[in-house]
């Protein structure tokens, strides 16, 4: 059996790239983990000025 | 402990067995044991994911650290929803295609075999060295209740998840982690319960923000450029951006996670999944700490958190040290009346009488503390050495205390899961880096499934009693949560510039990837004996040099 390495990968109609259940592409979503990410800072650092002594 | 609390962990071990043995028949090669046919859900690798990299330290050390140092540390994970992003696009799709079984297979195809095996050595090197303090953690607290040595608990703890991920294999692993994640988040709740309960009569939520912040515990972000300083938003997003890409993009035991969804978008929706919820669940154990911190001004939380001290100081200066707790009783009483008159002042909306209520709860912190340092340079004269540090025995110690039965049972079996969902998942990925890089690729080429099948629960069985006997002498290693993250920045940084050679440098071929990646181990070993950087930036300076040194050795080598 040979060792899988000399394989190689699968062809590429064998892995469907298939949109997201949500936000329709996926860029879009990478784009909401971005503004999402922005969100948490900005909180955080308002939590941080206004809690904080 | 109650039988009670003995029949929630008795019911919990049984489970987590009884799954590894079910799933475990199933298994007949090695696509069944190390990729579960690829058939998981995105669900369950994405709770898979999120159970791995939280372990027992998380609960433990995270909460202890918050506790003595505020939310700083919550930088350390503001850019992993950015990380899930960068590695949905580019990391994922390209191991998914590839059809691999470890990270490191796909080097060989990229560059050559030395390239492949000298990254799959330094991650079993990185990640062997880890494992054993994932398992070290928990003992500590289980060897207080238990009144076992350390070496005992650690036994227990890791042959019980040796068996069921040596006879489970990959699916069981990930399967269990589910179900052990959402135990986990369970008891998070439970824990600020349990804190929140111990507030007096008619001190709300607020009143314990209030009281945090007048003590700066609400420190999630510090926008300062200290290079030296490890918890600031610089250090977080720039090394702790590097060091989670490497982690989750590199590391064999979060890359085997999602090589086993069942499609290029379930193993997408895995990540996303972790993008939206990691960073508010690591919020809320932080929180956790900082809520103990203020129940601890109610209840009194003990003069040393490691029972083991105590007992030391009450056989070898039980004098001296009973005239230091009678200070500590008044002490504390002070502390106590000066929290519930700084909330009388806040709610009056009295500048002058909140004034006088902020220093006077500082001036009794103040001797509070003192107290607390003499007592700690007592134990340094009576040890004739530095103690180590209490961070890690402040949550375990409010456990045993205040936890009512069965609760505490419940808060146990969510450390054992925590421990044991990472530790699964490291044995079983240092198994695969074993078996597919090394015994399958150079020592036993052609073989039947079945043989590989039982060499891969041999591996396993290895490196689970590897682990086991490494973490008996883990001993003193300041806080393990950073301890943990230290040892993976010595590697982490390298090895993800070799990967990020593979998929942006065309024109390097195997001997610039071979020799950037010892550069890059090299400068990364330099700066962290010369230099007094933080080691968060030691991933920046690995992937740099070997960025930097794998393109050059390329442009000179046809």
């Amino acid at each position: 059996m040979k060792p899988e390495r000399e394989k190689g990968g699968l062809p590429p109609a064998a892995v469907k790239d298939e949109p997201p259940p949500f936000l329709r592409t996926w860029n879009r979503l990478y784009a909401a983990i971005v503004v999402y990410t922005c969100a948490l800072i900005l909180a955080l650092y308002l939590m941080t000025i206004t809690l904080n002594r | 402990m109650h039988i009670v609390d003995w029949i929630v962990i008795v019911v919990y071990f049984g489970y987590v067995i009884a799954e590894g043995f079910r799933h475990g028949r199933k298994n007949k090669n090695l696509d069944d044991y190390f990729r579960g046919k690829r058939s998981l859900r995105w669900w369950a690798v994405g709770l898979s994911v999120m159970a791995t990299q939280a372990s027992a330290i998380t609960y433990i050390g995270t909460t202890g650290q918050a506790y003595d140092a505020g939310m700083s540390f919550i930088q350390v994970y503001l850019p992993q929803p950015l990380v899930m992003a960068v590695l949905c696009m580019t990391f994922v799709p390209f191991f998914y295609r590839a059809n691999i079984f470890t990270a490191y297979e796909y080097l060989e195809r990229r560059f050559d075999s030395r390239t492949r095996s000298l990254t799959s050595f330094l991650f079993l090197m990185s990640r062997g060295l880890a494992v054993s303090l994932v398992l070290y953690a928990p003992s500590i607290i289980l060897a207080v209740m238990f009144g076992w040595s350390e070496a005992a608990t650690i036994l227990v703890m890791g042959a019980s998840t040796v068996l069921y991920t040596a006879v489970g294999g990959n699916k069981a692993v990930i399967m269990i982690d589910a179900k052990q994640m959402m135990l986990m988040f369970a008891g998070i709740f439970v824990g600020i319960a349990l804190f929140a309960a111990q507030f007096p009569s008619g001190y709300s939520v607020a009143d314990a923000v209030r009281l945090a912040g007048l003590h700066g515990k609400w420190n999630s972000i510090d926008l300062s450029l200290d290079l030296k300083n490890s918890y600031t938003l610089l250090s977080g997003m720039l090394g702790g951006f590097f060091l989670a890409l490497s982690y989750f993009g590199c590391d064999q035991s979060q890359v085997q996670r999602y090589l086993t969804g069942k499609s290029l978008t379930e193993s997408r929706l895995s990540l996303v999944f972790n993008a939206f919820l990691k960073v508010p669940m690591q919020f809320l154990i932080l929180a956790m700490g900082v809520l103990m911190f203020v129940s601890y001004h109610f209840v009194k939380p003990p003069l040393n958190f490691n029972a083991a001290y105590q007992d030391l100081l009450v056989r070898n200066a039980g004098a001296e040290y009973a005239g230091l707790e009678k200070r500590y009783d008044a002490v504390f009483q002070l502390r106590k009346e000066a929290a519930l008159a700084l909330r009388d002042a806040q709610r009056a909306n009295d500048p002058v009488r909140l004034d006088a209520a902020e220093r006077r709860t500082f001036e009794v912190e103040a001797a509070y503390m003192e107290v607390r340092k003499e007592n700690r340079d007592l134990l340094k004269s009576v040890l004739g050495s530095e103690p180590s540090s209490e961070v890690n025995y402040m949550f375990p110690s409010f456990l045993i205390r205040h936890a009512p039965a069965g609760i505490l049972g419940i808060m146990l079996a969510v450390i054992f899961a925590a421990a044991m969902s990472t530790f699964s998942s490291e044995i079983n990925s240092l198994a695969s880096a074993t078996i597919i890089d090394f015994y399958r690729r150079y020592f036993r080429t052609t073989a039947s499934d079945a043989h590989y099948l039982w060499a891969s629960r041999g591996a396993t069985l290895f490196w689970g009693v590897f682990a086991t006997t490494v973490a008996c002498f883990a001993g003193r290693l300041g806080s393990l949560i950073e301890a943990v993250n230290k040892v993976g920045s010595y590697f982490y940084g390298p090895i993800l510039g070799v990967f990020l050679l593979a998929f942006m440098v065309r024109r390097c071929r195997g001997t610039g990837a071979f020799w950037g990646l010892i550069a890059g181990e090299v400068a990364v070993l330099a700066v962290a004996y010369y230099s007094s950087i933080s080691w968060l930036y030691y991933n920046v300076v690995g992937v740099a040099v070997v960025l930097a040194a794998g393109t050059l050795i390329s442009l000179f080598r046809k």
